[in-house]
């Protein structure tokens, strides 16, 4: 069970306002999701952009519906539709619980990079290369090797924590990365780390063995 | 608590195409219709709300860059949804308008989503998620309309300037930065004071909003 009290990391209000007003890409979106689904003041304040939004609705410039709309509105409510049962949607990968909103998600197979991290990319076609998203998995007490990013790279960790320089980051937690960043996470504690990752731009690995590693990393 | 009168129930509504004058008709909300289309499928209240949404949908639609048929089409069916889940709508956690921006934004972002696979579907076929099940749809507090409306009427011309172009013509920063000749920074910082200016309102109502 993922527990997300006390974050710190949240949604950087710009982003969230893109969000909410149904801006950003398919990735991207299923980070911010995620996030306020696991924390209240980002919740909240997603809420207060969505009255906004509604508000904005309420005064847009109308263009009238063709003639017969309403007819055919009508008409749709008329036909019965049949109640399937839903399936059962799976909500744990590789043996971690995912919170409630990323039930179903579809991911690649995993591939590791190495016996201690794992990647899962998520599935969706719609994300323009180089965007992607994935599940990264971090086996406790492993240090990422150093690298910095060619644009912006958004984490939240789903369980778990990590140790980037002087700050520490638990789940819940949105971390943002750019790259003017140059990193090597650690693993906090003795508790392996799974993060979803977005990133807009691909990883500069800044040693001889990330540089290596990266054609396999496919990140 | 609040209630609600059943719209399709009220003797002046026994037709609602009849030739009562407006204004002999006392106002029904946005809300009120909602709930009574839960409450006894109510046909004249969809009606009455699908000629108040459905035109500032299509219009909104439009202004993101939607075709007069996409638009069309995703206001019949953002109106099907009212429909089909009426009964979810609470609305002492949020306004009609604001329910009903949800639904339009998830349908959008969904159509948005198939066509952008369509174009790039080649031999093989992937199965996705459904990105308005994953969307975070639950509405945890409405704020106060009056209060929100307020709020975006009294932000200053440029501010608000940045927040009708982000929202109406789903302009990036850098596209409005364009749009208005500005810098980029000012533009961000813009629209950064107008939202924080909306975020005021929940510490400004300790929360109670």
């Amino acid at each position: 069970m993922i527990m997300a009290n006390g974050i710190n990391g949240h949604i950087d209000d710009l982003d969230l306002w893109d969000y909410v007003r149904g801006g950003r890409d398919y990735g991207e979106r299923i980070i911010i999701a995620t996030h306020l689904h696991l924390c209240k003041e980002c919740e909240l304040n997603a809420s207060l952009f969505e009255d906004a939004c509604g508000e904005l609705l309420e005064n847009s410039e109308e263009v009238p519906m063709s003639k017969h709309s309403i007819d055919i509105a009508l008409a749709r409510t008329e036909i019965k539709t049949k109640t399937m049962p839903l399936p059962q949607l799976q909500n744990e990968i590789y043996g971690h619980s995912l919170p409630d909103n990323l039930k179903g998600i579809k991911t690649k197979p995993r591939h590791f990079l190495g016996p201690n991290v794992w990647i899962a990319p998520i599935v969706d076609n719609g994300i323009p290369a180089p965007n992607q998203a994935y599940f990264l998995w971090v086996k406790a007490g492993m240090q990422m090797l150093p690298h910095s990013h060619t644009n912006n790279e958004i984490t939240l960790i789903l369980e778990g924590g990590f140790k980037d320089g002087e700050n520490s980051y638990h789940a819940g937690d949105i971390i943002y990365e750019d790259g003017h960043t140059i990193h090597a996470p650690e693993v906090l504690g003795d508790e392996d780390c799974l993060c979803l990752v977005y990133q807009d731009g691909p990883i500069l690995p800044k040693t001889f063995l990330g540089k290596l590693l990266k054609p396999f990393a496919r990140i | 608590m609040l209630e609600y009168k059943i719209y399709g129930q009220m003797p002046f509504m026994a037709s609602i195409d009849d030739n009562a004058s407006d204004a002999s008709r006392p106002f029904i909300s946005d809300e009120e219709l909602i709930i009574s289309i839960a409450a006894s499928q109510d046909r004249d209240a969809y009606r009455e709300l699908f000629g108040r949404f459905a035109p500032k949908i299509k219009g909104f639609l439009i202004g993101r860059g939607c075709t007069n048929t996409e638009a069309e089409d995703i206001a019949q069916d953002a109106m099907l949804k009212v429909w089909q889940n009426a009964n979810q709508f609470n609305p002492t956690k949020a306004k009609a308008s604001t329910w009903l921006y949800t639904i339009v934004r998830n349908l959008r972002t969904d159509y948005l989503r198939k066509q952008n696979r369509i174009s790039r579907l080649k031999n093989e076929y992937v199965e996705e998620p459904n990105i308005a099940a994953l969307q975070n749809e639950k509405i945890v507090q409405s704020q106060s309309a009056k209060i929100v409306r307020e709020a975006i009427e009294e932000l200053p011309d440029d501010q608000l300037r940045v927040v009708r172009l982000s929202f109406y013509e789903d302009l990036s920063h850098t596209q409005i930065a364009d749009a208005l000749g500005l810098p980029l920074g000012t533009v961000k910082s813009r629209l950064r004071l107008a939202l924080e200016k909306l975020k005021s309102l929940r510490s400004d109502s300790g929360e109670k909003l």
